[in-house]
């Protein structure tokens, strides 16, 4: 049993990392692609496609207590009915 | 960005006449797959809603399944945008004076190669396969003097009339390097004659 922030930490250093790339593929689109509507439009829609997500799970995570101990044995017993 | 009114290294004269991408029948794949990025998740929701309820009264559970979906979903986003960009980002430009191809090679490649029309000696254009031929895309590809085929444009649409302008062109632009030439070596009209015979 490990505190339930520890997988909050996780998905953020790991959003860190995936920032990071997006920014560069999207920098890479912007800068070789066609001047025009196409590019713009596809840009954004990538953009908000991550937005939307990260706004999703912001929300949720605002009614989660953190504090409490994340608990993988009722949950392998709850999936695969496996007893602790 | 490119733009297509100012392309680099211009030539004095020069008009656009393709701008040409792969056809769109080859984002079949991309679209298939954003649709199932969007769909398993709602059908996986629907059916632990559904079938075992009681996995989400856990908190534990239920972050798990929030954090790392969503981590799914943005990674295959990232994934299909990249494969997106791969299609995007390749492009063949013909204009009255040369041929670009320019092809992106995963994130951190790019190739651009520029032919001068009057340098073509050849085009081939292949339709081959059902969806091909039901959809009216192809290859061509383009030889020069030299030994290696240097361009080939990759499943564009109706190949047969984009290599019969391109051999237009090149044919036009073949009789105006001639011209030029003849005026500016002042050439006499009679070797004029005999060259042409």
């Amino acid at each position: 049993m490990f505190p339930l922030s520890w997988l909050l930490i996780a998905w953020i250093i790991c959003l860190a990392f995936y920032a990071l790339i997006a920014l560069f593929t999207l920098s890479t689109h912007l800068r070789y692609g066609v001047s025009g509507l196409g590019t713009y439009l596809s840009a954004a829609v990538f953009t908000v496609g991550i937005l939307s997500v990260c706004a999703m799970v912001a929300g949720y995570a605002n009614h989660v207590d953190w504090n409490q101990m994340a608990d993988f044995g009722s949950f392998a017993d709850a999936i695969f009915g496996i007893s602790a | 960005m490119i733009d297509l009114k100012h392309l680099p290294n211009p030539i004095p004269g020069e008009r656009l006449v393709f701008f040409l991408r792969r056809h769109p029948i080859t984002l079949l794949p991309l679209i298939v797959s954003i649709g199932a990025i969007i769909l398993i998740p709602i059908a996986v929701w629907w059916y632990i809603q559904t079938q075992t309820p009681e996995i989400l009264d856990q908190p534990t559970i239920l972050t798990i399944i929030v954090l790392g979906g969503s981590g799914l979903f943005l990674w295959a986003w990232l994934f299909l945008f990249q494969y997106f960009l791969d299609y995007y980002l390749d492009m063949w430009i013909v204009t009255t004076r040369r041929v670009i191809a320019i092809q992106q090679i995963g994130l951190f490649g790019r190739t651009v190669s520029e032919l001068r029309l009057n340098r073509i000696q050849d085009i081939t254009a292949t339709v081959k396969g059902i969806a091909h031929t039901m959809f009216d895309f192809g290859f061509v590809e383009i030889q020069t003097a030299a030994e290696e085929k240097r361009f080939l444009f990759e499943d564009v649409s109706n190949p047969n009339h984009v290599a019969k302008i391109i051999l237009e062109l090149a044919e036009v632009d073949r009789r105006e390097h001639l011209q030029d030439a003849v005026e500016e070596f002042h050439m006499p009209e009679r070797q004029q004659n005999t060259s042409e015979h």
